[in-house]
């Protein structure tokens, strides 16, 4: 029984004209009701409330609101929703109203929670994005778990929204540029490789912060390679970086990189082909050339992350989350030297891995497709689509 | 002097026929297919474009050596009987590359029926060794053949050879060279030419008009000795006469010093050998010979009734006619276009007339001539570099770049007087004559120079620009200690990363951004580097200054006395380097036997095919090669190998210094040989205020000579990056066909270079031939005018007669700059070609070169005395003298030219006098030489 209809079914009763004391007594002992009552304002309202906002940041609301209250009428327009449907989105606007997260004046809705105002603000759509994540991914591997180890059913690439992905990822984009900041020569001519580059946005950072920097991005993804490809020319980098799709463990280049970076993805690569991978990335590096990696790390004491790793756990690509001190094992496994794990920001769980390549062959030469055997859905595995969030 | 005109060889029916006749006889099938040429019947069609031509000289009674021809329809025989006209045709319609399609016409026997036709010919030929050359129907224009765009085989001795390089021909046709000359349609067919094979003393080629300078009336000779190879490849020196065609006298005449020649090494094998010691200042023709030469061409050009290009050889006094071809371009008017002003844009009269142009020690990786690959990168580095070098310095008003360079005669000069208006911004030069005076040459007068650019303004202008100076230059005091050692860093980084790359496996675009990569080291490297160089200049002059007012007498040229610690200078820790590899060498005779006893040009590949070889390679080898293996003479010039490109000179100074009687004392106990006490004692005499000014002075003055060596080889190793990419490049053209050799890289341009590898463009249209072959005449012109003076006023004349010094007699003194003090009697040996020479030379022989650089530092630490036609008191080479301690005896203007190897001199490093005591004989010449050149790769 939802929670509603059980707070509905209670007035109800209330409102029944008959046999009330006795009944209102019996119901006001009822020992749930207290439970119920502490459980309604400690963890479903909240909820809803996350919820509402997720929807209303993700379509659009919240930041047409932040311009200037709107009618229904407007909204509807905006939302591009069909004539016969506005009651209905009354109806999710209203309830938004009684959230307490909108208001109401002169038949316009207005912003009105302190979240809804912050989270309209354009520069956190991050977020925002962040925000429908969780309530997305992480609430249905809650959810399902225990029913997908009897169907059997896994998560794949697909069950992931690409574009809120993307969008929530940016929340991370300030260490990632500070970690970049840190390992990036400014002066000097850079050659950069990018592995699994998504939209591109960090390599553009790298290219503005060194003139002299000439890079080659690739991503896994045709699609998403073809888009950062057209990224960089709009931002005027096409003559400096290449972008092409490509996979990092197949990729047979000159030794020619003195930065290779691999930003929030290394859980795309399964636990044990991590040190390969590494390896593989080594391999591209001139001797003293660096290797910098960017991700969250499985600590304790942060929920969100754990659920991120119970939903990889439940997906049939990549792996968990790394350990900071496995990856920095392995990293030492791949041949890195002068290997550490820096804390970006105090308390987070965000680490940059940097290690240096002391330039001694790496023996293994680079996987062949056929070789490998990959066919394209075990491709997808080792996917760095665009920047994952935490 | 004859030339061969015996017509029994000529006129057919031949003797050598005859000789065939008295043979059973056997008549070959298909003769009608072979062509023995002379009688008038080869046609372009059916035996090419050479053959035709070969074949009239010969009827016409040309003194051209006996040849025969295969014609096209043997070669046509040949595809149908083998099959492979029809194997090739569904080749060519899958597309296969030329390379498959070349591999399929060699890999296939020629049948014995045909084979028998060619060898019958041979036989009738008196079975000679023979060059076997292509000749295409197509193949026309001087243009394309004279480097030739189908094969040549040289030197064919026996029968198996002889069909061998007939494949080798045939296969030609599918050349990627040839391919790129094809419009487009087929391959279509080929003739062979087998003739004779000249082997040279002398060879050249003569021009009917003169292809570059366009004046009247004369005829022009090149020469070379050995194969005329050596001359078209560019890769020996050869000698240039001028022949007015109606009185048939040598009106001009450019001998050089020619170490080396192209000739048969083994029968079959064609290869760089030494010239014999008294031929290499000795013109290469006669009087008489140039006559008869002459007489020959214009017998020539009177039959064809054009101007022509001819191709001939000497052989044992008897001249003969290798080829010769129309001049079918018009001789462009050089000298008339050419300017006189070094300037590169048009300048108003009084600037272009005063200006003051100065090659003498500028980096002393410019002088001397340079190929147009690379005066085009000096023109990169004037472009891109030279602005921020000067602001290095603390410039504040860097002024027009078009102006702080130019170019003259394929030689590179620095504009003097923009360069001492500039400066004039800098407290230390504002008075321009400290700058412009270390350029006084006898060529320039400078007693009534005045600058056209006049002295920089004054006023606030002046006081910004001093601040700025004083600003700078205490920033660098501060930081130049640390950012040498950034240097050094990347230098190592970016070393040991394209150790590691294999430039051939990289795409197009990758090339693109590693050459973006090399040139922004290149720039800062040199924009790191220039600041040391000045200041240590800087502290010179004003050692110099205190020296002579405090110390007087006492302190005469203390300043040259000076020396840092002999470890700490890069420059001469390399000749410390090479001394300790021989050692090693030594130390391992296995490894030292190979290094002796295996040509050059093989050590490096033998080495490493071999167990203790590799060891030693790796252990010794490698270390040396990352400390010191981008050095190479003259290094701004691209073409140069470097060492670690071509470890030839290495080599042979290992061979050197492994040499027994010489020991480490020679080589590096030198520079303490002089009592150290005495030069500093005049010092401590002076009062504490002086005496520490002095020590300061001092101490600054080594600390900037000693970074200046420390990052130079940053510098060197940028111009090296830049090279291996446009080597690479150079490779790719070669295979694509664009290119007919190797050393045509010389003739690229290097904004074309740039501009390929940022864009799409196909090879062919980026690299246009016209404009290959128009830059490969001007820089021949080039390089048979005068050479041009170190340092002039104004504007210059290529064709005003140079003054050329005669031969120094006995008591003859020849005036230079004395740049390390001592004096020493030694015999003299010139040194021309570092590379083919560091063998000859002997422990205490005096070095007299036209002008040094660093590579040239471990023959500095075993010679007696150094004398050098070019240089000045801060030249790289007087300082290492002064290291080493050698006397040393600089800008003697000739001094190459007067001495002579052998002759007996005084060398006085103090006045900078050069005494002639006793000069050689010839004999003495040749002995002194041969002494040397037991080197079996000779």
């Amino acid at each position: 029984m939802d929670l509603l209809s059980l707070a509905r079914t209670v007035k109800h009763r209330v409102e029944a004209p008959l046999t009330e004391a006795l009944s209102l007594a019996r119901i006001a002992a009822d020992p749930r009701n207290p439970v119920l009552l502490t459980l309604s304002t400690a963890l479903v309202n909240p909820l809803y409330r996350a919820a509402f906002l997720a929807s209303a940041a993700g379509s659009g609301v919240l930041g047409c609101l932040a311009v200037r209250p709107c009618d229904l009428e407007s909204l509807a327009e905006y939302l591009e929703v069909p004539q016969e449907d506005r009651p209905r989105l009354r109806a999710w606007l209203d309830t938004g109203v009684r959230l307490g997260e909108l208001g109401t004046r002169e038949g316009c809705y207005r912003l009105r929670s302190p979240a809804a105002r912050l989270l309209a603000l354009p520069g956190n759509d991050a977020v925002a994005a962040t925000l429908e994540e969780i309530l997305r991914f992480h609430v249905p591997v809650l959810l399902d778990a225990p029913r997908m180890l009897t169907t059997g059913r896994r998560y794949s690439l697909a069950d992931q929204d690409g574009t809120v992905i993307a969008r929530s990822s940016l929340a991370l984009r300030a260490m990632v540029e500070a970690a970049l900041d840190r390992t990036l020569d400014r002066e000097g001519p850079v050659r950069l490789l990018e592995v699994g580059c998504g939209t591109g946005a960090y390599v553009r950072h790298a290219a503005e912060a060194n003139p002299r920097l000439t890079a080659l991005a690739v991503d896994l993804q045709e699609d998403v390679a073809a888009r950062a490809a057209d990224n960089m020319a709009a931002w005027g980098l096409a003559d400096r970086v290449e972008t092409r799709q490509g996979d990092l463990r197949t990729l047979d280049l000159q030794p020619q990189f003195d930065l290779v970076t691999l930003h929030n993805n290394i859980y795309y690569f399964p636990e044990e082909e991590r040190v390969q991978a590494l390896r593989r990335a080594r391999a591209l590096l001139a001797p003293g050339g660096r290797l910098l990696l960017t991700t969250s790390c499985r600590e304790g004491g942060n929920a969100g992350l754990d659920v991120l790793n119970l939903w990889f756990t439940y997906a049939d690509f990549g792996g968990p989350l790394p350990r900071a001190e496995e990856l920095t094992a392995q990293l030492e496994e791949a041949g890195f030297t002068d290997v550490r794990a820096t804390r970006l920001v105090p308390g987070q769980p965000f680490r940059a891995f940097t290690g240096t390549s002391d330039g001694t062959p790496v023996t293994d030469t680079p996987v062949t497709e056929a070789a490998a055997g990959i066919s394209r859905t075990t491709a997808a595995r080792a996917a760095a689509p665009s920047a994952q969030s935490l | 002097m004859e030339t061969r005109t015996d017509s029994s060889r000529t006129d057919g029916p031949r003797s050598g026929g005859a000789r065939a006749a008295s043979r059973p006889a056997r008549p070959a099938p298909h003769a009608d297919l072979v062509l023995a040429l002379g009688q008038g019947r080869a046609t372009v069609e059916t035996a090419g474009g050479k053959a035709a031509r070969l074949d009239e000289m010969t009827a016409a009674g040309l003194p051209v050596p006996p040849a025969f021809c295969l014609t096209t329809g043997l070669f046509d025989l040949f595809l149908r009987e083998t099959g492979l006209a029809a194997e090739l045709r569904a080749a060519e319609a899958r597309g296969a590359d030329s390379g498959t399609l070349r591999d399929l016409v060699l890999s296939r026997e020629i049948p014995e029926a045909l084979a028998r036709t060619v060898l019958a010919a041979y036989e009738e030929l008196g079975r000679p060794r023979v060059a076997v050359r292509s000749s295409a129907c197509r193949e026309d224009s001087a243009a394309q053949s004279f480097a030739g765009q189908h094969d040549t085989v040289l030197d064919v001795s026996g029968e198996e050879a002889l069909l061998a390089a007939v494949r080798t021909c045939w296969a030609s046709l599918w050349s990627d060279r040839a391919a790129a000359y094809r419009e487009n349609g087929a391959a279509g067919s080929i003739a062979v030419v087998v003739q004779e094979m000249v082997h040279a003393d002398v060879s050249g080629v003569l021009f009917t008009v003169d292809p570059v300078g366009g004046r009247p009336h004369r005829l022009v000779v090149e020469a070379c000795c050995g194969l005329g190879e050596g001359l078209v490849s560019g890769r020996v020196s050869s000698d240039f006469f001028a022949i007015d065609d109606r009185t048939l006298e040598v009106v001009e005449e450019r001998v050089r010093y020619k170490v080396t020649k192209c000739a048969s090494v083994t029968p079959g094998t064609i290869g760089m050998t030494k010239v014999d010691a008294a031929d290499r200042d000795a013109p290469c023709l006669t009087g008489e010979q140039l006559t008869a030469l002459a007489r020959l061409a214009l017998d020539v050009r009177a039959h064809y009734g054009t101007e022509q290009d001819i191709e001939w050889a000497l052989r044992d006094g008897v001249l003969h006619l290798l080829q010769t071809r129309p001049i079918t371009t018009r001789p462009r008017d050089t000298p008339r276009e050419e300017p006189h002003s070094p300037y590169v844009s048009p300048q108003p009269d009084p600037v272009r007339k005063g200006t003051l142009w100065s090659r003498m020690d500028i980096g002393e990786i410019f002088v001397g001539l340079m190929s147009p690959l690379g005066l085009s990168f000096a023109r990169y580095y004037q472009q891109h570099v030279h602005r921020d070098c000067a602001a290095a310095l603390g410039v504040r008003d860097t002024g027009d770049v078009g102006l702080h360079m130019g170019y003259l005669q394929g030689h590179v000069y620095l504009n003097i007087s923009y360069t001492a208006h500039l400066l004039g911004q800098c407290l230390p030069t504002r008075d321009q004559r400290h700058f412009t005076s270390r350029f006084v040459s006898e060529e320039a007068d400078l007693s009534t120079y005045e600058n056209p650019f006049g002295t920089f303004p004054g006023g606030l202008e002046d006081l910004l620009s001093t601040l700025h100076w004083v600003r700078s230059t205490a920033t660098e005091m501060l930081t130049m200690k640390h950012r040498a050692e950034e240097m050094v860093t990347s230098r190592l980084y970016e070393f040991d990363r394209a150790r590691r790359l294999d430039l051939t496996r990289m795409s197009r675009r990758e090339l693109h951004a590693e050459l973006a990569r090399y040139l922004d080291f290149f720039h800062d490297a040199h924009v790191g580097y220039m600041p040391y160089y000045i200041n240590a200049f800087g502290f010179y002059g004003v050692l110099t200054e205190l020296c002579g007012k405090w110390l007087g007498a006492e302190g005469a040229n203390l300043q040259n006395r000076l020396k840092t610690d002999m470890s700490s200078l890069r420059t001469v820790a390399s000749a410390q380097e090479i001394w300790k590899v021989a050692q090693a060498a030594k130390a391992r005779p296995r490894v030292m036997a190979l290094i002796a006893d295996t040509p050059l040009e093989e050590i490096a590949d033998r080495l490493r095919a071999d167990a203790e070889g590799r060891a030693f390679w790796q252990a010794e080898m490698e270390p040396f090669l990352r400390a010191n293996g981008t050095r190479s003479r003259q290094e701004m010039e691209l073409t140069h190998p470097r060492w670690i490109d071509d470890p030839s000179y290495l080599f042979q100074m290992i061979r050197r210094y492994a040499a027994d009687g010489l020991t480490a004392e020679d080589i590096m106990g030198r520079s303490r040989a002089r009592a150290e006490g005495d030069v500093l004692a005049a010092v401590r005499a002076l009062p504490l205020p002086r005496r520490r000014t002095l020590e300061t002075v001092i101490s600054l003055y080594q600390l900037c000579s000693e970074l200046r060596e420390t990052t130079r080889m940053s510098m060197v190793t940028s111009i090296w990056l830049v090279r291996n990419v446009v080597y690479e490049v150079g490779r790719r053209l070669v295979a694509e066909g664009v290119l007919h050799s190797p050393d045509e890289v010389a003739y690229l341009d290097f904004e074309e270079v740039r501009a390929y590898l940022a864009g799409t463009r196909p090879a062919r249209d980026a690299f246009p031939r016209t404009a290959l072959d128009e830059r490969r005449r001007l820089h021949d012109y080039h390089n048979r005018l005068p050479e041009p003076p170190l340092t002039f006023i104004g504007e210059h004349d290529p064709t005003r007669p140079a003054r050329r010094g005669a031969a120094a007699a006995e008591g003859a003194r020849l005036e230079g700059l004395g740049s390390s003090p001592g004096r020493v009697v030694g015999r003299a040996r010139i040194v021309e070609d570092l590379v083919w020479q560091a063998d000859e030379f002997q422990p205490g022989e005096i070095l007299v070169t036209r002008y040094t650089d660093a590579s040239w530092t471990p023959l500095f630490a075993i010679a007696g005395g150094v004398v050098t036609d070019i240089g000045s008191m801060l030249s790289h080479s007087s300082i290492v003298s002064r290291e080493f301690n050698v006397p040393s005896v600089v800008n003697t203007k000739d001094a190459t030219q007067r001495l002579r190897t052998g002759d007996t001199v005084v060398v006085d490093g103090d006045t900078g006098v050069v005494e002639v005591v006793e000069t050689a004989g010839a004999d003495e010449v040749a002995q002194t030489t041969e002494a040397a050149s037991q080197d079996p790769a000779d």
